[in-house]
Formats: C-alpha cells, sequence, structure tokens
C-alpha cells in the first residue's frame, strides 16, 4: 500500500525489550499522533523509523520499499526533536538551507519559508539570540524546507508556555495543510493529539505496542482548551480507563491547571 | 573599548622595553647592552640581507611542522576520542611520547634520518603532536551526539556534515592546540637548527654566542618575538573571533 508501513517485531537495549509486536500503517499526507506513557520508546520508535537506529528486528517501508535503502532521496524525511537542536555557530538562515541538497540554489526557498514562519527579520541572527519559541520555528522551517513525505515529530512543543505552543501548533498545521507530509507526532499530552491529528495511536508502557488505534471524530480547526477536546478526552479515559492508565497519570497533573 | 585594549598591550610592552634600559644603564656592562644598541644590531643585520634569510627558514620550518603536527594529531585525537578500544590502546604510547624530553627525539631524528631538513622537521612535529592529540581528544569527546544525529537525519553529505556540524564543535580545541603548539614549535625549532641545520636563526644564535655577541643575540630574539606577536595579532587572534563570534 502506499504511505508509510511500519512493523517492528523487536527491539532490545541489551537484555531488555523496549518494543515488541508493533505494527501500524499511516497514509500519505496523514497526520498521527503517537501517545504513550513516558519510557513507552516513542523517542526509540521514531528513531528506528528515521533510520537513526538499525538495531533491531522488523522493518520500516514507504510505498512497500525499505525506507532508507542505499540511494534513497533525503528529501524524504524531516524531523524536528524534543529540543530545537540548532547549529549554535549557523545562522537561522544557514541553520535552515544546511539540511538543503543545494544551499545556495534553494537559497531563496530557505528565506521564503523563513518569511512565513515569521523569521523574516532574523535570518542572520545565531540560536543564542533566538527565544525557545523561535528557535522550535527555526527547527521546524528547517524540517519542511526539504519538502518531505514523511515528518517525524518527538515532542517538538514540550515545555514552552500555552500561547506559544499554540502559536506553533497553528503554524504546523497550516504548513501540513499546505504541503500534506505525512506526520508521526509523539506526545505524552493526550489534548495535544487530539488537537492536531487524524488519528491517535496509544501505545502500552514498555515492551511498547499499540494498544488502540483511534480516529479523531473533530472538525478542523479545533482548539487545545476548547470543551470538545476536554469533553473527548474524559468519553475516552472512561472507555479504556485501564489502556490509558499510564497517559492519565501526566493527564491529571495537565487537566488540574484548565479552567472552562 | 578596542583602543583601551590595544594601549594596554602596547604600553606594557613599551614597559618593558624601559625597564630594560634602565637596567643596561644602571648595570653599564657588555652583557646586556641597550635596547638602543640592540635596535642599531637589528639594522644592519637586516640591511645585510642576513636576518630576513634566516628569518624566513626558520619561519618555514615552523610552519612546515606546525601544519604537519596540527593535522597528525588532530586525526588521531579524533580517532581517540570517537573508539574507546582505540583510545585505551594507544594511551601509553602517548603518555610516553608526552614525557621523552625534547632533545631525545631530536637527537634520535638526526641520527636515524640524517642531517637533514626532514630530519628537523619531523622532530620538531613529534615533539607537538601527542600535546594535539590530547587537546583533541578532549574535544572529540565532548562532541555533542543529538547534533550529529540531525545530520544523519537529514543525510547531510559526509563533508558538508564534517564542515558545518563536526569540525565546528572542535574548533575551541583546534585553536587552543595551535596556539600553545606555535610557542612550543617556535622554541624547538631553535634548538633542532642549533644541533643540525647549518642555517636558521638558531644556528645564527650559536654562532653569535660562540662569539659571545649578546648584541646581535638580542637582536635576533627581538626579531623573532616581534614575527611571533605579528603572527598571534594578524592571525590567530582574528581567526578565533571569526571561529567564535557565534558565541556573541
Amino acid at each position: 500500500m502506499s504511505g508509510l508501513n511500519v512493523r517492528i517485531d523487536e527491539k532490545r537495549f541489551d537484555d531488555v525489550s523496549v518494543v515488541r509486536d508493533l505494527a501500524f500503517s499511516a497514509q500519505n499526507g496523514e497526520f498521527l499522533a503517537l501517545v504513550g506513557p513516558s519510557g513507552a520508546g516513542k523517542s526509540t520508535l521514531l528513531n528506528m523509523i528515521s533510520g537513526l537506529d538499525t538495531d533491531f528486528v522488523g522493518s520500516v517501508c514507504w510505498d512497500d520499499q525499505p525506507l532508507y535503502a542505499a540511494g534513497q532521496s533525503p528529501a524524504h524525511l524531516g524531523m524536528m526533536f524534543q529540543e530545537p537542536r540548532l547549529m549554535p555557530w549557523l545562522s537561522t538562515l544557514d541553520n535552515v538551507s544546511l539540511v538543503l541538497s543545494d544551499p545556495h540554489a534553494e537559497r531563496q526557498r530557505a528565506i521564503a519559508l523563513l518569511q512565513e514562519v515569521g523569521l523574516g527579520d532574523v535570518l542572520e541572527a545565531w540560536p543564542s539570540q533566538l527565544s525557545g519559541g523561535m528557535q522550535r520555528r527555526v527547527s521546524l522551517a528547517r524540517a519542511f524546507v526539504v519538502a518531505p513525505r514523511l515528518l517525524l515529530m518527538d515532542e517538538p512543543f514540550v515545555s514552552l508556555d500555552m500561547p506559544t505552543g499554540n502559536r506553533l501548533r497553528d503554524l504546523l498545521l497550516a504548513l501540513w495543510q499546505r504541503d500534506r507530509p505525512l506526520v508521526l507526532f509523539v506526545t505524552h499530552d493526550l489534548r495535544e493529539a487530539l488537537a492536531l491529528a487524524d488519528r491517535v495511536l496509544f501505545l502500552s508502557p514498555s515492551p511498547s505496542r499499540v494498544m488502540l488505534d483511534y480516529t479523531v471524530p473533530l472538525e478542523r480547526p479545533r482548539r487545545l482548551e476548547g470543551t470538545d477536546i476536554a469533553r473527548l478526552q474524559e468519553e475516552l479515559f472512561r472507555q479504556h480507563p485501564d489502556l490509558l492508565s499510564g497517559v492519565l497519570a501526566t493527564q491529571e497533573a495537565v487537566a488540574g491547571g484548565v479552567k472552562e | 573599548m578596542i583602543s583601551r585594549q590595544a594601549l594596554l598591550r602596547v604600553g606594557s610592552l613599551m614597559g618593558l622595553v624601559v625597564l630594560w634600559a634602565l637596567v643596561a644603564w644602571v648595570a653599564d656592562s657588555s652583557v646586556l647592552p641597550s635596547p638602543w644598541q640592540v635596535l642599531m644590531s637589528l639594522g644592519r643585520h637586516t640591511l645585510s640581507g642576513e636576518l630576513p634569510f634566516h628569518l624566513a627558514i626558520t619561519l618555514w620550518r615552523v610552519l612546515v611542522s606546525f601544519l604537519l603536527a596540527m593535522c597528525i594529531g588532530t586525526l588521531i585525537g579524533i580517532v581517540m576520542g570517537r573508539y574507546k578500544t582505540l583510545d585505551i590502546a594507544m594511551d601509553g604510547p602517548l603518555v610516553l611520547g608526552l614525557n621523552i624530553p625534547a632533545l631525545v627525539m631530536i637527537i634520535l631524528c638526526y641520527i636515524w634520518l640524517g642531517l637533514t631538513d626532514v630530519a628537523a622537521i619531523v622532530a620538531v612535529a613529534l615533539n607537538k603532536i601527542p600535546t594535539v592529540i590530547v587537546m583533541v581528544r578532549e574535544g572529540a569527546r565532548a562532541v555533542d551526539l543529538r547534533l550529529l544525529e540531525v545530520a544523519q537525519a537529514y543525510r547531510l553529505p559526509r563533508l558538508r556534515m564534517l564542515r558545518q556540524v563536526y569540525l565546528p564543535q572542535l574548533y575551541p580545541y583546534l585553536m587552543a592546540a595551535a596556539r600553545s603548539g606555535l610557542a612550543l614549535i617556535w622554541k624547538i625549532v631553535l634548538v633542532v637548527e642549533l644541533l643540525g641545520r647549518s642555517n636558521g636563526v638558531g644556528f645564527q644564535l650559536h654562532i653569535y654566542f660562540q662569539f659571545f655577541d649578546i648584541t646581535s643575540i638580542l637582536a635576533y630574539t627581538l626579531a623573532f618575538a616581534g614575527v611571533v606577536l605579528l603572527i598571534e595579532a594578524l592571525i590567530m587572534r582574528p581567526l578565533e573571533h571569526r571561529l567564535t563570534r557565534w558565541r556573541g
């Protein structure tokens, strides 16, 4: 089938199995969120899909081809990590054009994208001169500048304040709706997953596998703090209390701070 | 701000010259000529073409052995910082290399390779390589793997990854190695020249020592020190500024 096919039979760290019999597929252009308790191997899973970690039993295919066989175009993959991970010695613009296949020829595209994410005035600034939110925007622009078919995001908006996080989420959705890459978005915040994704995959505690494949029944645009999402979250917790026990712990802490 | 710094730098050097003049005046001895006498001698040696010739030869030896030591030391340092097994295996020889007296290495090189320029340059480089290794290894151990993962995830070409992601993390260590390296190499090159070459500043100093010509010795020293200061001001400091300006 077209799109992404992931089948991880087993992933071990030393003698401990962290992922076992985890499988899912996703269509081209779909927005998928992966939710699970911390320590469920979410980052490990992304590393295996991105090819950073090749030491596992299983396969990761794109349109029925191994995703990172030799000779594959690098333009297929964009990635955002938990931290912005910018090169401190490169300017905003150079950080983005760094990942282009021809940094000089495609420079204009990098500039246009940076202007689009609101960083047109700081093209020559060093990362240390940018705020945390701005650094994430550079990181987001870097992920989109390669025109990715697959975009892997590992809790990219964690530890940002709510307004900054919301602006970034809006920006991500706008760029996604324009370019339509397949997005795999890892988060431990269920509300964030429900606000962003078409489908949410719930991962079990380690050794992790997919416990529930849930299609979000909400129209876009959605509001992270909206009642729709709060209600949906409650309903999910009621229907799958044991399934979500790992998620629940973190969610209660977050929900405590929300006033409706 | 910058002019104040420059003033301080020049001022402290001027102070040294004044102190020298004073001591020379008080001592009034042939073993400590005045700055003026040394300057005259410097002019004479320069005009005769003899000092520029020997200085150029010494500079050339410094340059070649410096580049050789930096390249080899950096390569080995990176490998040792990266691979634990190699690090352990090569640590013994490294400690040995760090502690063999420069003089021993120089004598052995001359005996084994003959009294040639190659032997001289190899001897100097061998003295410097271990310290470059130690400094670069420190840098290679501190390399941020998370940034390398970015390069890997985006499938950056090897050369670009090296130049834009890996090496910039080593620059502070490379700069430190280059600085201390130059300082060490200046000194050792003179000894090497004194022991086994028939030209260069070290050779000239040897001759003037035999004639007990203190003025000429100081004139050569002065010329040499001037070159060192120029290299520091015109190459090393601007380079360091360029490589670290992102720290803001």
